[in-house]
């Protein structure tokens, strides 16, 4: 997975590449488009093209009989009915090309949710660092005190705080400068590190390091997973949020990812030839 | 056609010329700086930057208002009136029909139209804050001219007055529980009750179970629900078995303090009913982690970004400044004096927080003067004033609570503050050009606190006011026991009198004319004679009849009489309230040691100016008249002031 993960990991790169010092908005615009246009030749060729067709213009039919019949009770309540099942008809074509739409979707929002659901630090800038222990019953004393060391551009400001019996510890870094920099959680038998980010531009970054599988690969792809036969279960960073502003207003990057692409979608389909 | 549409444009709007006006005012307002130790620190060469302005411009003492007080003496300021033609004579009023006190500068109502469901409360009418404040306020008058003006943390405009100009109200703005301020602190610490209420505080003793505690953030009363039961939202803390650390939990946010830290703001919310959320900010402070838990909330200020009252004019301006600067304290005092007169902070936690508050307002200010092209800018700072109210006493060897081996380390705690103003006046005068004109003023100076006197006492002791159980000894705040069927005259506030007046109080017995004039003659005969026991002076320099000293439309709500204090002498926390406690002075063993209740000719502020001072002895009112001046406009109908250019 870690292979997959490299190779999706220098596309989206490449592709991030010119937006990193620019507003977030270009960037989700851009992905938007290339979402829209892998879209929708997924969706013209795994949908009924003709089913969609036949069933909006029975819907049409009937939104006309609405406004046509307007005193006629019945008329109004039967058409009522039918533009409801014909929805439901419409909506069963839909489900098979969003099934297919998904995968390459899924792995669209997880890379760009990797640059835009937070920002890397800036110098002066503190964040909590999360060890969790995988089974710290099973461990040596000697094992589950974990000592944090940081490269050059990071300092620790706080002693370790470990809760919930060692299960958990706490340490509070500082960026001094920007950089990309490394955290090493060194105990008896282990040393395993995790990448920092200082940076004021956007960037690719791993809140969070997971034990290594197939599921946690796929859905962590920004750094590779913690070794096999660690005893950690998970490292965390806490980056703060991406704060993205859209005439005004902070909106998650998700909506407008998905307002953008809808609206990509509907530009092209004409272009594409495709019947939404 | 066109010289018509000229004619109109010129007749009707009247500002063709100052609107378009490059003039520039730029007014710092240092609360409390004093001229005294301003001289003294810039004759040792500590302030730089004040002498430079002084040498270029001018410096004067500036005649502060009497009573010395903050929102009297910005009311001055910012109307050109004296306390008769504003009506905010003292921080506290009173109710003459019920004697209860109010704070003088705002007043909340009730929503008066509710429908009950159960529990629920619905209101179909908002409940509403007044201004009491009269009087027109100089970004007003500038306003109608057409002159642009952003006006920051100003005292004595909650809620802010309606304006198109910037304003961002200070001083009287309260926290989300409706207070001047309300702290929480939680301990694990053994004590009597679970929750303590304190001076302008909540403590807390919290239980500790495998090193995490689980309590609760307390917010204000639900005004949706009819029990009014307070809400809240979950706290949790959990520190380290041997390091000197926490981790707090508020919702989903995380913070980890050492032993001795301030975290950043926090925004919590509070559900108050289905869709209705109540947000605030807060800070926390790590005072112990072992061997017990110690850990300050400061009050839970408004939320800038979404204010549940009206804190800004426009309405979206605190939010615009929190998105240019991040949180800032909304409160109108933000610096906790209260927990450090208490002992809930320490010293250094306390100056910290002033620094962070300096820190605040001068990236408002930095902000505002990348944006300042015409028009008049004003930043308040506050940090001067309540850092010499807290630290005097390590200052003044003659202080009671003079501690020698304390004030090695803190004696040049208010000396640090003059220069951290001096750095920022520094970067001001960088970056002003020669349209600019720049004032810096204080509302008046500083001195000791050293001897309280019971003012209440001393009316009860010479037969002026009297109890309804004489057995009792004392009567509590809100003249708990005392009989005003008896009862001649009484003190509250920090600087009045008032004649049980016939007619005018609730149970007036002094009759108007010939009593009255004989009663004021004595209580001002005996009061200005009036010696402290303990070492022969004088506890009062000089008491004032309203009329003497103010002139409006609202004399009449005033204090029948102004007591003006003498040199190191202030009345009691309790007279303040309406308490009557035994004794009549003693020492001020509190650490709010430093004062500027006195007389107001014995503590003027400052004002230094890049300009030439014309008048011999400016004084608060004549600031905007003076503004308005170098703005070509005449001063308005019941200004006292005059422009001092």
């Amino acid at each position: 997975m870690n292979s997959i993960n490299i190779i999706f990991n220098s596309f989206f790169d490449i592709f991030f590449y010119p937006f990193r010092s620019v507003d977030s908005i270009y960037g989700l615009c851009a992905i938007s488009l290339l979402t829209a246009i892998i879209a929708l030749p997924i969706f013209k060729y795994t949908s009924n093209q003709e089913g969609i067709k036949r069933v909006k213009a029975r819907i049409m039919g009937h939104i006309l009989e609405l406004r046509l019949f307007k005193d006629d009770i019945r008329i109004i309540l039967s058409a009522q009915k039918n533009i409801l099942k014909f929805n439901m008809i419409y909506l069963r074509y839909t489900l098979k090309p969003l099934m297919f739409m998904m995968v390459p979707m899924v792995v669209i929002v997880i890379h760009t949710a990797l640059r835009y659901e937070y920002r890397p630090l800036h110098p002066g800038e503190s964040a909590i660092v999360k060890v969790k222990l995988h089974n710290p019953n099973e461990l040596s004393t000697q094992d589950r005190e974990m000592v944090l060391t940081v490269s050059e551009g990071l300092s620790i400001e706080t002693p370790p705080l470990q809760i919930d019996g060692g299960k958990e510890t706490y340490w509070r870094v500082r960026a001094e400068r920007e950089g990309i920099f490394k955290l090493g959680f060194q105990s008896h038998d282990m040393d395993v590190g995790k990448r920092v980010l200082v940076s004021g531009k956007v960037t690719r970054l791993s809140s969070e390091t997971l034990k290594s599988g197939i599921i946690n690969s796929f859905l962590n792809p920004g750094e590779p997973s913690l070794p096999e036969g660690t005893a950690l279960k998970s490292v965390l960073i806490t980056y703060p949020h991406a704060k993205i502003n859209f005439f005004g207003w902070d909106i998650h990057w998700l909506i407008l990812f998905f307002i953008f692409t809808l609206g990509f979608g509907f530009i092209l389909m004409r272009p594409f030839n495709v019947r939404l | 056609m066109i010289l018509c549409f000229f004619i109109i444009n010129v007749f009707c709007t009247g500002n063709t010329s100052s609107a378009q006006s490059t003039k520039k005012i730029l007014l710092l307002g240092f609360d409390g700086m004093d001229p005294v130790l301003l001289d003294r620190y810039m004759k040792e060469d500590m302030l730089p930057n004040f002498k430079l302005l002084q040498e270029k411009g001018d410096f004067k003492p500036l005649v502060t208002s009497m009573p010395p007080q903050s929102p009297v003496a910005w009311s001055n300021f910012i109307t050109g009136m004296n306390p008769g033609g504003h009506g905010i004579f003292d921080f506290i009023a009173r109710d003459p029909q019920t004697y209860i006190p109010y704070l003088s500068t705002s007043k909340t109502t009730e929503a008066k139209k509710n429908m009950k469901i159960g529990d629920w409360l619905i209101p179909f009418s908002n409940a509403e804050t007044l201004l009491l404040r009269k009087g027109k306020a100089f970004w007003e008058i500038l306003e109608d001219n057409g002159i642009p003006s952003t006006v920051l943390k100003i005292p004595a405009n909650f809620p802010p007055v309606s304006t198109e100009a910037n304003t961002l109200s200070g001083m009287g703005t309260p926290d989300i529980l409706g207070t001047y301020g309300t702290f929480s602190f939680y301990t694990t610490k053994d004590l009597e009750d679970e929750e303590q209420e304190i001076e302008s505080g909540r403590l807390l003793n919290v239980k500790m179970l495998n090193n995490s505690i689980k309590t609760e953030l307390s917010g204000p009363p639900n005004p949706f629900k009819v029990s009014g039961k307070r809400v809240s939202t979950e706290l949790v803390i959990k520190v380290d078995d041997n390091n000197p650390v926490a981790l707090i939990r508020v919702e989903d946010e995380e913070i980890l303090l050492n032993e001795g830290e301030w975290s950043k703001w926090i925004k919590v919310s509070f559900k108050l009913a289905p869709f209705q959320k109540l947000t605030g900010i807060c800070r926390f402070y790590l005072m112990q982690v072992h061997p017990y838990l110690e850990l300050y909330v400061s009050p839970i200020n408004i939320d800038p970004i979404n204010p549940n009252v009206p804190i800004s004019t426009p309405g979206s301006y605190s939010a615009d400044i929190a998105d240019e600067i991040g949180y800032y304290y909304t409160q109108g005092m933000p610096e906790d004096t209260k927990a450090l007169d208490q002992d809930f902070i320490n010293n250094e936690a306390y100056i910290e927080q002033s620094d962070f508050i300096i820190n605040e307002r001068q990236k408002m200010l930095n902000l505002e003067m990348e944006r300042f092209s015409s028009g008049l800018l004003f930043v308040y700072f506050s940090t001067t004033d309540l850092i010499s109210h807290m630290f005097w006493r390590y200052m003044d060897k003659e202080h009671p609570g003079y501690k020698s081996e304390e004030a090695e380390k803190y004696s040049d705690v208010i000396k640090n503050t003059y220069k951290k103003m001096d750095t920022l006046l520094g970067n001001v005068m960088k970056r002003i050009d020669n349209d600019t004109t720049l004032i810096i003023l204080s509302d008046h100076g500083f001195g000791p606190f050293r001897r309280y006197f019971h003012i209440n006492r001393w009316l009860k002791d010479n037969g002026y006011l009297n109890f309804m159980d004489d057995s009792l000894g004392e009567s509590n705040e809100f003249f708990e026991n005392v009989d005003f069927g008896i009862t001649k005259a009484y003190s509250l506030g920090f600087n009045g009198i008032y004649l049980n007046l016939f007619g005018r109080e609730g149970m007036g017995i002094v009759y108007d004319g010939a009593e009255k004039e004989k009663l004021i003659k004595d209580l001002i005969s005996k009061l200005e004679n009036l010696k402290d026991p303990e070492n022969g002076k004088r506890v009062i320099k000089k008491v004032y009849r309203r009329e003497e000293i103010y002139s409006g439309k609202y004399v009449q709500d005033a204090p029948d009489l102004l007591i003006g204090y003498n040199r190191g002498y202030r009345t009691s926390w309790e007279s303040a309230l309406g308490k009557v406690p035994e004794g009549l002075l003693g020492d001020n063993m509190k650490k709010w040691s430093g004062t500027h209740l006195w007389d107001y000719e014995l503590i003027p502020g400052i004002i230094l100016s890049n300009k030439k001072i014309k008048t011999l002895s400016p004084a608060l009112y004549d600031i905007a008249p003076t503004i308005l001046a170098e703005f070509g406009i005449k001063k308005s109908t019941g200004m006292v002031g005059k422009p001092i250019f």
